[in-house]
C-alpha cells in the first residue's frame, strides 16, 4: 500500500468485514435454530396427539400390534399438517407396525432412529436426515415401559426456504451496512489521520533533502521547523541536525600523518 | 514523545473502528430482530391452527353423539393440559356462532364479543377451512387470535374455538433473540480487535515506535541502529529514508576508516573505541556497520498474539458442549457411574496440562520457543480432527489427552517466548499482554463453540477448531521471527527440592489447601463441567451453555484489574480472597432458588465477581507469606510450586463435581462444591486473620489459566 490512506481503508475494510461476516453468520444460525424450534413445535402438537391415543390404547390392555385403529388414526393426523410428510409407529424393537408409508410396512426403522431413541432414556427424540427431520416420542405402558416409538418425518424444505429469504435479506442488509461503514469510517481516519500523514509526507520530504545532501546532490536548504511543530517533526528535524554535523564531523576529520606506533 | 504520539494515534484508530463496528452490528441487529418477528408470528399462528385442528376432531367425537355444543364435559380440563404443554397459547375458548362464549380458560377475555359475533369471522373461518387457505388472524388485547370452525355432522358451523397466542410471549422470544445478538455483537467486537491488533495496531504502532527509537539513538550520536519498514506507505519511506541516512553516515565513517587504514593510521588489532579518536574524530559518536545495524525493537507480542489467540479459542470452542458429546459416545461401564465417565475428558486434560506444564518449560527452552510452539499446535490441530472422529469414550479420553498436551506445549512455550523477550521495563506490560489473550479467547470462544455445536453439530465444530489451530501454524509460520532471548532470564527447572522446600511453608501450605485448591474446584467443576450438563438439563441448548459460560469470561476480563487495582490500594488482600471464597461458594447453592436459566446465569456471573475478587490478591498473597523461599529460591521457582499445586483442584474439580452429582443430583453437586468453597474460606480467613500483606503485587498470567 503506497498511502497511509490506503492502508487504513484496508484496516477498516477487514475489520469491519471480519466482524460483520461473523455476525451475520451466527445470526443467521440462531434463526434457523430458532424457527427449526418452532416448526418442530408443531409437530410435536400432533405427535403428542398419536401419543396420548397410543397410550390411553396401551392402558385399556390393547396391544400396539392388535390395536387396527392406529393406522386410520395417523393418515388422519399426517392430515393435520402439510408440514409433515410421513407418520411411522414402530415396537420397540424397530419392526414398523404402522405407517403413512405402506412401503415401510413390516421393516425396520432406520437404525440412526433406533439408537436416537435409546439414547434418549424414555424422552423425545430427534433425527437430522438428509431431507428430512424426525421427531419421535416413546409410547410407554402404564408401568413406564416403552413399547414402541411414534417417529414424525417432516421436511427440510420449509425450513430451508424461510432460512433462504431470511440469509438472503441479512446478506444484503449487512453488504449495505459494510460499504456504508467502510466509507464513513475510511473518511474519518483519514480526517483523524491527516496531520500525521501531513507530517510523514513533510519529514519525507525533509529527510529526501538531506539524502540529497549527502549524495553531494545541489539542493534547496531544509527549512527549520515551525514553533508549533509537532513533537514528532521536532525529533525528524534534530535527527537531520545530528546526521549533518556528523557528517560534517566525519568530513572535517584530519588524518594524522604519523603511524599509530609513533604515538 | 513517541508513547503519547502512538497512544492517541491508536486511541483515534480503536475509537472510530469501534464507533464504526457498533453501530453496524447494531443495525444488523435491529433487521433481525424485525425479520425474526415477521417468521415467529406466522409461525406461532400455524402452530395454533395445527392444534386447533387437534381440538375440533376432538369436540367434534360427543357432537356426532348428538350431544349439544354448550352441553360438552371436561372441556376446560382439555384446555388446561393445552395450555400446559404450550405456553405460547394464552387462552382457548369456544363461542357459538352468534359469538357467545360457551367455554374458556387462561387468560381473561377483553373486548372479544364484537370479536366473536362478526360476521366476517364465521364466513373466514368457513373459508379458511374449505380452500385450506392461509390463514388470517386478529389481534385481540394482548393476543393474536387464531380461530377454527366447529362443524355439526351436517357439515354446518356451529361454534368456533379461538386460540390466543401470548404477545408477551412473541416478546419474549424477540427479548431472547436480541440478549443472544448482544452476545454475537459482543463476541464480533472482541474478534474484530484481535483481527485489529493483528494487521494494523501491532504493526504500525510497532514500525512507528521502531522509528521514533531509532531517530532517538541518531540524535544521541548512536548509529548502531536501523527502523524496520515493511510498507510502501508515508510511514514506511520515511523509515526506510531514515534507514538510509544512517547507513550512509556509517558508510561515509567506513570510508574514512578504510583511509585511515591504507595511509597506515590505524592497525588491525586497534579496538573499535579508540579509532574513531585516532582518525580525528572529536565527537563521541557510535557507528554501525553500513546495512548491518541493529534492528531497534522487536514486533513479538503484535505476532505472537494472533497464533496465541487462534489456538486458545480452538480448545475454548468445545468448553460448552465437552460433557455433551461425551454424553453421545457414553456407554455404561461396569462400576463407574455415567456422571464420572462425562467428566473423564475434563479431568484427562487438566491434568496432562497440571503434569506437563513444569516438565515442558525446559524442553520449550531446549528446541527453540517457535518450534515448540508449531509442535503444540500442530498435535492440536490432530486431535482435535481425531477427537472429530471419536467413536467411543476410550479413544476420546486419549484425543483429549493429546489435546492437554498441545494446551500445555502452546501455553509453556507463548510464555517462554514472552519472558524470554520481555525487559525489566516490559515484562509486566507483555505479561498483561499474555493474560488479556486468555481472557478474550475464554471469553469468544464457548459462545462461537455454542452455536456451532447447535448448529453443524459436536464433530463438526472439532474440524472448526482443527481449522483454527492449522490458521494459527500458517500465521505462526508467515510471522513470528525466530528465537532469541533478549532478557537474559534463564527460567530456573522446578525440582522436587524446590517442591518440599515450599511447601514447608505451612502459610503456604495453608493458602494452597484452603484458597488455591478450592477456587479451581469451583472454576473447573463447577463451570466447565457442571453448567453445560445443568443448562442442557434444563432444556437449553448448548449455545445457551456458550453464552452463559461467556459471562465467566466477561466479568473476570472487567473485575480482574479492577479488583487487583483495589485490593492493591487497600491492602487487603487476605480479606478479598476470603470474601471471594465464601462469595463462590454461595453460588453453589443458588440452585435451591429455582429451575430456569436465570439461575446457571447467576451462577456464573457470581462465580466469576468472586474469582476476579480473589485470583490477583492470592497471586500476590504467595509472595507476602514466602518472602523467605523467593529470597531463597526465586520469585519464579515459587510461584512454579503455586501453580504446581493449584492445578490439583483443575484435575479434582471435574471429579467431585461429578461423584456429588451422580449420587445427590444437580443440587447436592453445586451445593457441596458451594459448602467447601465457604468453609475452605473460613478456615482461610481464621488462619490468617494475623498475617500483614506488604509484597507489592505481581501480575502473573497463570493466574487465570485453566
Amino acid at each position: 500500500m503506497n498511502s497511509t490512506n490506503g492502508t487504513l481503508f484496508v484496516v477498516v475494510a477487514v475489520v469491519l468485514t471480519f466482524a460483520l461476516g461473523m455476525a451475520t453468520f451466527l445470526t443467521h444460525y440462531k434463526f434457523k435454530s430458532l424457527v427449526s424450534g418452532l416448526m418442530q413445535s408443531r409437530v410435536l402438537v400432533i405427535g403428542n396427539e398419536i401419543q396420548d391415543n397410543v397410550e390411553k390404547s396401551l392402558s385399556l390392555g390393547l396391544s400396539l400390534q392388535e390395536n387396527n385403529t392406529l393406522q386410520g388414526l395417523i393418515e388422519r393426523e399426517l392430515r393435520s399438517d402439510d408440514l409433515i410428510t410421513a407418520i411411522v409407529l414402530s415396537d420397540a424393537a424397530g419392526a414398523v407396525l404402522y405407517s403413512t408409508e405402506p412401503a415401510q410396512q413390516g421393516k425396520k426403522i432406520d437404525k440412526s432412529w433406533l439408537k436416537a431413541s435409546s439414547v434418549s432414556k424414555k424422552e423425545n427424540w430427534t433425527v437430522n436426515e438428509r431431507n428430512a427431520f424426525v421427531a419421535g416420542m416413546p409410547l410407554k405402558n402404564n408401568f413406564g415401559i416403552t413399547l414402541g416409538n411414534v417417529a414424525l418425518s417432516y421436511s427440510k424444505k420449509p425450513l430451508e426456504r424461510s432460512m433462504g429469504i431470511m440469509g438472503n435479506v441479512l446478506q444484503q442488509s449487512a453488504l449495505l451496512v459494510l460499504m456504508i461503514a467502510v466509507i464513513s469510517a475510511s473518511l474519518l481516519l483519514v480526517f483523524a489521520f491527516s496531520r500525521y500523514r501531513k507530517e510523514l509526507l513533510a519529514a519525507e520530504e525533509d529527510l529526501a533533502v538531506l539524502i540529497k545532501d549527502l549524495d553531494g546532490v545541489p539542493h534547496q536548504h531544509v527549512q527549520k521547523p515551525a514553533d508549533n511543530a509537532s513533537p514528532f517533526m521536532q525529533q525528524i528535524h534534530s535527527f537531520i541536525f545530528s546526521v549533518r554535523s556528523t557528517a560534517k564531523e566525519i568530513d572535517s576529520a584530519s588524518i594524522p600523518m604519523t603511524t599509530p606506533n609513533s604515538n | 514523545m513517541n508513547a503519547d504520539y502512538i497512544r492517541k494515534l491508536n486511541i483515534k484508530l480503536v475509537g472510530i473502528v469501534t464507533l464504526a463496528l457498533i453501530i453496524s452490528l447494531s443495525v444488523i441487529i435491529v433487521v433481525s430482530l424485525q425479520l425474526a418477528e415477521k417468521y415467529i408470528v406466522p409461525e406461532l399462528k400455524t402452530k395454533a391452527f395445527t392444534q386447533g385442528q387437534v381440538l375440533t376432531t376432538l369436540i367434534g367425537q360427543p357432537l356426532s353423539y348428538q350431544i349439544n355444543i354448550s352441553e360438552l364435559v371436561g372441556v376446560s380440563d382439555l384446555f388446561k393440559g393445552v395450555i400446559e404443554d404450550n405456553p405460547e397459547f394464552g387462552f382457548l375458548a369456544i363461542s357459538d356462532v352468534q359469538g357467545k362464549i360457551l367455554y374458556h380458560f387462561g387468560d381473561p377475555l377483553v373486548d372479544a364479543s364484537a370479536y366473536m359475533s362478526s360476521k366476517g369471522l364465521l364466513n373466514e373461518a368457513g373459508q379458511l377451512v374449505a380452500t385450506g387457505g392461509k390463514l388470517k388472524s386478529a389481534s385481540l388485547g394482548k393476543h393474536h387470535v387464531v380461530s377454527l370452525p366447529i362443524f355439526s355432522t351436517e357439515h354446518s358451523i356451529i361454534g368456533l374455538l379461538h386460540i390466543g397466542i401470548k404477545a408477551s410471549y412473541v416478546q419474549n422470544i424477540l427479548n431472547e433473540l436480541l440478549l443472544d445478538l448482544a452476545v454475537i455483537l459482543v463476541v464480533s467486537l472482541f474478534v474484530a480487535f484481535e483481527v485489529l491488533y493483528f494487521i494494523s495496531g501491532g504493526k504500525q504502532s510497532g514500525q512507528f515506535d521502531m522509528l521514533c527509537r531509532t531517530i532517538g539513538a541518531a540524535i544521541n550520536n548512536d548509529f548502531t541502529q536501523r527502523g524496520y519498514h515493511a510498507g510502501r506507505d508515508e510511514l514506511g519511506r520515511v523509515a526506510a529514508l531514515i534507514d538510509a541516512a544512517i547507513n550512509k553516515i556509517n558508510e561515509r565513517y567506513v570510508g574514512l576508516v578504510a583511509k585511515a587504514r591504507n595511509s597506515g593510521v590505524l592497525t588491525p588489532e586497534m579496538i573499535p573505541d579508540k579509532v574513531a579518536d585516532t582518525i580525528g574524530i572529536k565527537k563521541k559518536i557510535r557507528f554501525g556497520e553500513p546495512g548491518n545495524e541493529t534492528q531497534s525493537y522487536s514486533n513479538y507480542l503484535g505476532t505472537l498474539r494472533a497464533p496465541l489467540f487462534l489456538s486458545l479459542m480452538a480448545e475454548d470452542l468445545s468448553r460448552s458442549f465437552i460433557p455433551l458429546f461425551t454424553k453421545q459416545l457414553y456407554v455404561p461401564a461396569k462400576g463407574i457411574s455415567a456422571e464420572f465417565i462425562l467428566g473423564m475428558p475434563i479431568m484427562v486434560f487438566m491434568l496432562l496440562v497440571a503434569v506437563l506444564q513444569p516438565v515442558l518449560a525446559g524442553w520449550s527452552e531446549r528446541i527453540g520457543r517457535k518450534q515448540s510452539l508449531l509442535i503444540g499446535m500442530l498435535t492440536g490441530c490432530f486431535a482435535f480432527v481425531m477427537t472429530a472422529n471419536a467413536f467411543s469414550i476410550y479413544d476420546l479420553l486419549l484425543w483429549r489427552a493429546l489435546s492437554g498436551v498441545s494446551w500445555a506445549i502452546v501455553f509453556v512455550a507463548s510464555q517462554g517466548l514472552i519472558l524470554d523477550k520481555a525487559t525489566a521495563n516490559t515484562r509486566t506490560r507483555d505479561i498483561a499482554f499474555f493474560v488479556g489473550v486468555i481472557m478474550v479467547s475464554s471469553l469468544c470462544g464457548p459462545p462461537i463453540g455454542g452455536i456451532l455445536a447447535d448448529n453443524l453439530g459436536f464433530r463438526a465444530t472439532f474440524y472448526v477448531s482443527a481449522g483454527l489451530s492449522l490458521v494459527a501454524v500458517i500465521v505462526l509460520l508467515r510471522f513470528l521471527e525466530g528465537d532469541t532471548n533478549v532478557s537474559g532470564l534463564v527460567q530456573r527447572k522446578l525440582r522436587l527440592l524446590d517442591i518440599v522446600s515450599v511447601l514447608s511453608n505451612w502459610r503456604f501450605l495453608l493458602l494452597i489447601l484452603t484458597a488455591g485448591i478450592p477456587a479451581k474446584i469451583a472454576l473447573i467443576g463447577i463451570c466447565f463441567y457442571l453448567i453445560p450438563l445443568y443448562v442442557t438439563h434444563l432444556g437449553d441448548s448448548s449455545a445457551m451453555a456458550g453464552r452463559v459460560l461467556m459471562l465467566y469470561g466477561l466479568v473476570m476480563v472487567i473485575g480482574v484489574p479492577i479488583a487487583a487495582r483495589i485490593s492493591d490500594h487497600m491492602r487487603k488482600r487476605k480479606e478479598f480472597i476470603g470474601v471471594g471464597l465464601i462469595l463462590s461458594g454461595i453460588t453453589g447453592f443458588f440452585v435451591l432458588l429455582g429451575n430456569n436459566i436465570f439461575v446457571p446465569i447467576c451462577i456464573v456471573l457470581l462465580l466469576g465477581l468472586a474469582q476476579a475478587i480473589s485470583i490477583a490478591p492470592q497471586t500476590a498473597f504467595v509472595a507476602d507469606i514466602c518472602n523467605e523461599e523467593i529470597t531463597r529460591l526465586g520469585e519464579g521457582t515459587v510461584y512454579g510450586v503455586y501453580r504446581l499445586m493449584e492445578r490439583i483442584g483443575n484435575v479434582l474439580g471435574p471429579i467431585l463435581a461429578a461423584l456429588m452429582l451422580n449420587f445427590f443430583g444437580f443440587k447436592g453437586a453445586f451445593g457441596s462444591i458451594g459448602l467447601l468453597l465457604i468453609v475452605s474460606g473460613i478456615v482461610f480467613a481464621a488462619v490468617f486473620r494475623q498475617s500483614d500483606d506488604f509484597a507489592i503485587l505481581a501480575t502473573d498470567a497463570e493466574g487465570v489459566e485453566q
